[in-house]
């Protein structure tokens, strides 16, 4: 039994080990455990203008503030100039410069944005406390009416509340209309909400941003302003109190968005393009740009050629569960333990039907001559030798036979494993000998459909896509071949196989026994 | 196709597959001493040495070599067996019943010269008949003459009793006889007829065909339940201390009965197969426990086969 405690210890600690690294791996990064879902990313560019004032000229542009977004790429051009990037005063920069200015100066940043799954709150830099901003003169009493407005400051949440909407009416009235001109620019909304929090005693920050939005061209950005609510940020902006406000991607908190020297009238717009892209690959994206210890050894981290071997090999251990359920569960007698696997691994080459053909028909010619071969008294390597030899001949015509017919995709025959059919002819021409064509029926067709279960799971999209995003699966299937392997009860062809004993033991009832 | 419920098969402890495997093969047969039954020259000699009967060995050739010296040897022996010493299924066995102008006859009657058994023995030397082409040795053995008592029940062939030794207690005994359909060869996989042997009397208990019932043979038409083994208690005390040579738990014996000499050892097999219960009509998990119940109690072999009569087929 202590075995049998061991296994369910080990089995344990695969599954959880496996399901663990799976769920982290989608929760954090992103990978969808359904294939074909899809995730927008977002194409962000910022351009930089400025004409020249000196020959020498540096520009730094500050990197957004993500919160619930991820870079998943990011580059920099400007011509004629050095791209560098930078940390000012703890604010994270592109920056570019040159020591040969060209007279108009534009220089480009993209980025390519993605959803994060953890999305952290965004929390301005440097002192918390409340900011002192506050509007000079008859502005100023205002202010404080405006404040007293908007009910209590303890209340934090309803005054903000009251604060937005009172700001953001169409025909703002009381103190709000002294305060708001005819036609207010947001940036004096968001002044005037600056006034009034710093008043009230509320920690705000002004913030810039971009919303994303598809085809927005050249956009300046956006003026915001993140108040201190709960534990965390809230964002105010001109549209936050609508209901279908786009979402809006933080650049800076209470930094400057851009720095020139040596230039001049200098601005930053901004463009916006929404892709999409697989989610995978999105996720793996979002991994390798985390530079993690685990993002080297994704799997999508490999050149394309390499992930297309490592889709195959990663289904082999699916093969080989089946084999292992079919063989001591089923109990399916089969020839060759793991050649009914790398058959289903040609089977995806060649597709089903037209690969069993082949299979059948190769496999027969070379059984044949196969049988001839064994009249020569020859030596088992030499034999075998001469079957691939024999197979590969029987491979070339109907290659030939194919093109000249235009029946099957010459790709697919060529590619189906000549070794692999040669050691099944020569595993079967054995048998043959040693337990008669009987045999040979029984064990060849067995192996046939093994592969055949084997071939449709494989082919399966979801398993193809769970084994080849979340490799760490494959510890649920040693787990469950390891259970297999300690199984000692009856294979399923058991029950038929000793029905006879159950007959016999009902016809003689309790008359004979064993003991 | 009909099933039946796995718990049936439970109750009537009934062995599976999986079972014999992980429970009987691998938790009882060491692995370094599975050479001792797959390699016949060493089987043999093992057993000679604890006084066990097998087939008379007359030479062992090891080298290609030796087969020059073969011819000589040859010359005073005028019945003789020659086989790989690790072949499987039967395969390579060269048969000589009696010479003829300096030829060698075959059971067929055909004649053979020399060159044709030093042709077949370079084979065998080279592992043409050996489990995975590896090279081999060849045996010569004497003939055996089998009994006639079984004539009636067997197609061609050589008929033998299989017994299962468990922990070196036999377990359950079953007669193979070749039909037509198995070509004449011992194997029930083929479809040779299993006839379960009781193992108080050495009579026959059942019948089976390719794991069904059947009551006659299916070529010669005798009555399988009119079998009866001559010198049984020979055969199961035999194939009992086999236990004591191979020192493995989970052993096929498969004995043959000479006219003049008795029962001998022809081989052991260390993963003995699962139709015994079909042709018994029962299964082996009951016996087994009441073997584990009594293991190490009884001094030798003869002790052994005493307790095993009596507990499992009682008068």
């Amino acid at each position: 039994m202590s075995s049998r405690l061991q296994l369910i210890l080990i089995a344990t600690v695969l599954c959880a080990a496996g399901l663990g690294h799976a769920i982290y791996k989608s929760r954090v990064y992103g990978f969808p455990f359904l294939p074909g879902a899809k995730d927008a990313v977002w194409v962000v560019q910022a351009q930089v203008k400025f004409k020249r004032a000196a020959a020498a000229s540096q520009a730094l542009l500050s990197k957004p503030v993500l919160g619930e977004y991820s870079i998943l790429n990011a580059s920099q051009t400007g011509r004629g100039f050095v791209a560098f990037e930078d940390e000012v005063d703890g604010r994270r920069v592109v920056g570019w410069r040159s020591d040969k200015t060209p007279e108009d100066v534009r220089l480009y940043y993209r980025i390519d944005l993605a959803a994060s799954p953890t999305s952290r709150p965004v929390v301005p830099a440097g002192d918390l406390a409340t900011e002192h901003f506050v509007l000079e003169g008859a502005e100023r009493g205002a202010v404080d009416e405006l404040a007293s407005e908007c009910g209590d400051p303890g209340e934090r949440d309803a005054f903000v509340e009251a604060l937005a909407k009172r700001l953001g009416a169409d025909t703002p009235a009381g103190a709000a209309a002294l305060l708001l001109a005819a036609k207010p620019g947001v940036q004096r909304k968001i002044n005037v909400a600056r006034a009034v929090l710093s008043s009230a005693g509320i920690p705000a920050r002004a913030a810039l941003g971009i919303y994303l939005v598809d085809g927005h061209r050249g956009r300046k950005p956006v003026p915001a302003l993140l108040v201190e609510h709960g534990d965390g940020w809230r964002v105010l902006h001109s549209r936050s109190s609508k209901k279908d406000a786009p979402p809006l991607l933080l650049w800076t908190v209470g930094t400057p968005l851009l720095d020139v020297e040596g230039g001049q009238s200098s601005a930053v717009t901004f463009s916006v393009q929404r892709t999409v892209r697989a989610v995978a690959k999105v996720a793996a994206l979002r991994e390798s740009g985390g530079g993690g210890f685990m993002s080297k050894y994704s799997l999508y981290s490999l050149p394309l050629a390499h992930q297309n071997a490592f889709k195959l090999l990663l289904l082999v251990p699916i093969g080989a569960f089946i084999v292992v359920v079919l063989r001591n569960v089923v109990g399916l007698p089969s020839t060759g333990t793991f050649l009914p696997v790398l058959l289903a691994l040609s089977f995806r080459d060649t597709h089903l039907l037209p690969g069993i053909t082949i299979f059948v028909v190769v496999v027969g010619i070379g059984l044949a001559i196969r049988g001839w071969l064994s009249r020569l008294n020859l030596l088992l390597v030499p034999r075998i030798s001469a079957v691939v030899v024999v197979v590969i001949l029987i491979m070339l015509s109907l290659t030939i036979l194919a093109v000249r017919t235009n029946m099957l995709d010459p790709n697919s025959v060529t590619l189906f494993p000549t070794i692999i059919v040669a050691w099944t002819i020569e595993r079967l021409s054995v048998l043959w000998e040693e337990s008669g064509p009987r045999e040979v029926a029984i064990r060849g067709s067995g192996m046939l459909i093994v592969a055949i279960v084997a071939y449709l799971v494989m082919s399966n999209t979801l398993v193809e896509h769970l084994s080849f995003t979340f490799p760490e699966l494959i510890l649920l299937v040693l787990a469950g071949i390891l259970f297999v392997g300690q199984y000692n009860g009856y294979r399923l062809s058991e029950l038929r196989r000793f029905e006879p004993l159950v007959t016999s033991a009902a016809d003689s009832g309790a008359g004979r026994k064993s003991e | 196709m009909r099933f039946v419920a796995p718990r049936r098969l439970r109750d009537l402890g009934v062995v599976g597959m999986n079972r014999r495997n992980v429970s009987c093969v691998q938790a009882l047969n060491r692995r370094a001493y599975f050479p001792r039954v797959d390699d016949k020259l060493i089987t043999k000699v093992m057993a000679i040495e604890a006084g066990i009967r097998v087939p008379e060995l007359l030479a062992v050739l090891r080298y290609q070599g030796q087969v020059k010296e073969l011819e000589a040897f040859l010359a005073d022996q005028s019945e003789f067996v020659i086989k790989p010493s690790m072949g499987c299924a039967g395969r390579g066995i060269l048969v000589i019943v009696g010479r003829k102008d300096g030829g060698y006859v075959k059971p067929s009657g055909a004649v053979i010269r020399f060159p044709e058994i030093a042709r077949h023995v370079s084979n065998l030397l080279s592992g043409l008949y050996s489990l995975g082409g590896q090279p081999d040795k060849a045996l010569v053995e004497g003939l055996v003459h089998f009994t006639d008592a079984f004539d009636a029940f067997t197609f061609q062939g050589v008929p033998d009793v299989r017994v299962i030794i468990y922990k070196g207690y036999p377990l359950m005994a079953m007669m193979r006889l070749s039909t037509s359909m198995s070509d004449g060869k011992a194997n029930l996989h083929q479809g040779a007829v299993g006839v379960g042997i009781d193992l108080r009397s050495g009579r026959a208990l059942e019948a089976v065909q390719f794991d069904r019932s059947v009551d006659v043979h299916p070529d010669t038409g005798v009555d399988l339940m009119t079998l009866a083994v001559p010198e049984w208690d020979e055969v199961v005390m035999l194939a009992t201390r086999c236990f004591d040579v191979v020192d493995m738990g989970y052993l096929g014996a498969d004995v043959v009965l000479d006219r003049e000499e008795g029962p001998m050892i022809l081989e052991l097999n260390a993963r003995p197969g699962l139709a015994i219960q079909v042709a018994n009509g029962f299964g082996m998990l009951p016996r087994m426990r009441a073997i584990d119940a009594v293991v190490g109690t009884h001094a030798d072999a003869a002790e052994r086969v005493r307790f095993a009569i009596d507990a499992f087929c009682p008068v």
